[in-house]
């Protein structure tokens, strides 16, 4: 058996299967919440690469699945990315069924990310762009809320990601023609132009950062955030797939000054609008924006550390907006208001959902004891090394979403009589839901080493941008 | 070289046309008219039976559009005032010049028949054009298929993949599935 099978075309099938059952959806949710974990379960105790084998690996697949004259390699690498998304899928399902919310996720979350993993696993990997688009399209459908009245921020993504889709399919034919005959001066230009381009379109960097806050705004949280949260990692993990398989890309200093710009700009203009910014979903959508550009940024340092660095963001950005996710969800849930006036008293009409959402900021910022500090603080040492400049707008940027944060924190805690006597009702398995998330979030601040090593794996097999 | 000159002729037109005009029924025709270029210039380069698993595929998503607009009856669209018909023009008018300065220099990076090349970046210009004209979903969905259309065509000149086809194919389903869906052509599944 293949890997490709077990975590692409498995998960496939199961959503085929789970869009005919979908009409029992306590029984849907639940087989995409086993499938989920079993497959990243699978992930754990299962290895792709029989030579690195552990102790725990009992189970063996074969790494590549040969399809139409093309490979999907599911290597040491993307195995730990497939785990991370199963896990993070899983997750997210369960807490859909906790709070007994009805989604297009099941089952078309198991579409998207199975399309997403498909993406980074095809060889050659040029046909990526190909898949990322079909997982644009399958997650629009997931995302759009057709009550909604408008649907600017969907048609916007949609626009966009199919606009950066030839753009890095030009620069894929370039590069791909490279490794045959040597690249001159100007093709390798026009190469990097035209893949700097599709990823500019893709990540999201001013000014196509449009759509980032409308998906968030039009649509709901729980199905908008899942695809904002996961969609630039994806393509973040591209971006280190073209580096690393292409040698004169990697080499070629322009690519990583121009990774330091424009994670800059994400950095600099996420920090600028949050900082305006009264709606909730449209500030959370901005907060993502800034993540993306610290990645970018450690990415851009040209350094195995920066690409470590990089992976530990994911777990940051995975962990701390799966919880302010859920967390405002609760709020929705209470009150349509997506006002930052509607976590006034917070703390005081339910603690766990008042305090889950603070360590959720503090992380994202970097708070000293939070899950995000010990990657923030080796972002800006890094840094400071390599451009004190950079490292001083980066810390400035992340001064300003500080700021915002101590805004919203007096929010949470001020106290109002009339928000005071409106107790947000939550069952006990919510309750006992938001308890393990702050437990999870401090943990995961506290000892650091246990949680990140985990994600290192996902990079760990770039061997000519790690090593 | 009649061939190309009516080809590129006939493209330049379509295009102009597709921007102008106010019915979806003409609109939709237009973009099964460019789905048939990009046919006849494909089929100069691939098997006639990979060129037909494009032309199927497009004109497979354009019929399920036309299916969605009838059922779900669009709104009448009123005609637009004189300017801005005569602004779509310049613009249109301004993304050809901007072909016909550039396809010579294009050519130096993509070793494509310049036929292929031209007709492939009017298409893929007014694509982008179209797509920033109109809001709607069933538009962006044919500025789109335009803009497809136009990449295609310049592609498929450098690449002779089955699976790209084919992929292609799927992609152009899709997208006009999601422009179904998005215009309610279909549901889902509800949300609570």
């Amino acid at each position: 058996m293949t890997g490709a099978f077990v975590w692409i075309i498995l998960p496939l099938v199961v959503s085929i299967i789970l869009i005919f059952t979908r009409r029992y959806f306590q029984i849907s949710n639940w087989l995409q919440i086993a499938t989920s974990l079993g497959l990243a379960l699978l992930g754990m105790f299962s290895t792709t690469d029989l030579v690195n084998k552990t102790p725990l690996q009992v189970l063996e697949f074969a790494p590549v699945f040969n399809i139409l004259g093309r490979s999907l390699v599911i290597d040491s690498n993307l195995r730990s990315f497939a785990i991370i998304f199963y896990f993070f899928l899983g997750f997210w399902s369960l807490a859909l069924l906790i709070f007994k919310v009805r989604s297009r996720i099941v089952p078309l979350g198991m579409t998207f990310f199975a399309l997403l993993i498909s993406s980074l696993a095809v060889e050659p990997f040029l046909y990526s762009a190909l898949l990322v688009e079909i997982a644009v399209i399958v997650s629009v459908i997931m995302v759009a809320d057709t009550s909604s009245e408008s649907k600017k921020g969907v048609l916007r993504y949609l626009v966009f990601f199919s606009f950066g889709v030839p753009l890095v399919l030009l620069a894929g034919w370039y590069l791909a023609g490279g490794e045959i005959t040597p690249v001159n001066e100007g093709q390798l230009i026009q190469a990097t132009l035209l893949l700097g381009l599709g990823f500019v379109f893709w990540l999201g960097v001013f000014p196509f950062q449009s759509w980032i806050p409308l998906i968030a705004e039009e649509n709901r949280p729980v199905e908008s955030l899942l695809l904002l949260i996961v969609m630039p990692v994806v393509i973040i993990m591209l971006l280190l797939k073209y580096l690393n398989g292409f040698v004169w890309l990697r080499e070629y200093q322009s690519v990583f000054q121009g990774l330091r710009i424009f994670g800059l700009i994400m950095v600099i203009t996420g920090s600028t609008w949050s900082f305006f910014e009264k709606n909730i979903k449209r500030l959370i959508s901005y907060l993502l924006i800034v993540s993306t550009g610290m990645m970018l940024l450690s990415i851009g340092l040209g350094q195995p550390s920066g690409i470590y660095l990089a992976v530990y963001l994911v777990f940051v950005r995975l962990s701390a907006f799966f919880v302010l996710a859920w967390t405002f969800f609760i709020i929705q849930r209470e009150e349509a208001d997506f006002s930052i006036n509607s976590l006034k008293a917070l703390f005081f009409r339910s603690p766990a959902v008042g305090i889950s959402s603070l360590i959720a900021f503090f992380s994202i910022v970097g708070m000293p004891l939070s899950a995000g500090f010990p990657v923030m603080q080796s972002v800006y040492a890094y840094l400071s090394a390599s451009d004190r400049w950079l490292n001083i707008s980066a810390v400035f940027s992340t001064g300003i979403i500080s700021i915002v944060l101590i805004r919203l924190s007096f929010l949470v805690f001020s106290q109002t009589h009339e928000k005071n006597s409106q107790r947000i009702s939550l069952t006990t398995i919510e309750k006992l839901f938001c308890i393990l998330l702050i437990i999870f979030l401090v943990t995961a601040g506290l000892f650091p080493g246990t949680t990140l090593s985990g994600f290192e794996d996902a990079v760990n097999g770039f061997e000519f941008l790690v090593k | 070289m009649i061939i190309n000159t009516i080809l590129i002729s006939i493209s330049i037109l379509t295009t102009g046309a597709i921007i102008l005009v106010e019915d979806w029924r003409y609109r939709l025709s237009l973009v099964v008219l460019i789905e048939l270029i990009g046919f006849i210039l494909i089929i100069q380069i691939w098997p006639i039976a990979l060129a037909s698993v494009k032309l199927i595929s497009g004109w497979m998503g354009i019929a399920l559009l036309a299916t969605t607009f009838i059922y779900s009856s669009p709104r009448n669209e009123s005609l637009s005032p004189v300017s801005s018909r005569i602004f779509r023009l310049m613009l249109i008018t301004f993304g050809w010049v901007l072909v016909l300065v550039s396809a010579e220099r294009f050519n130096e990076w993509l070793p494509i028949s310049y036929t292929n090349l031209f007709i492939g970046l009017v298409f893929f210009i007014s694509g982008m054009i179209y797509l920033a004209l109109r809001m709607n979903s069933i538009d962006t969905v044919l500025g789109l298929l335009i803009f497809f259309e136009g990449f295609d065509v310049i592609y498929s000149s450098l690449e002779g993949s089955a699976l790209i086809t084919g992929i292609f194919g799927i992609i152009i389903i899709f997208i006009c599935l999601t422009g179904s869906y998005l215009e309610g052509g279909f549901t889902f599944g509800g949300t609570e």
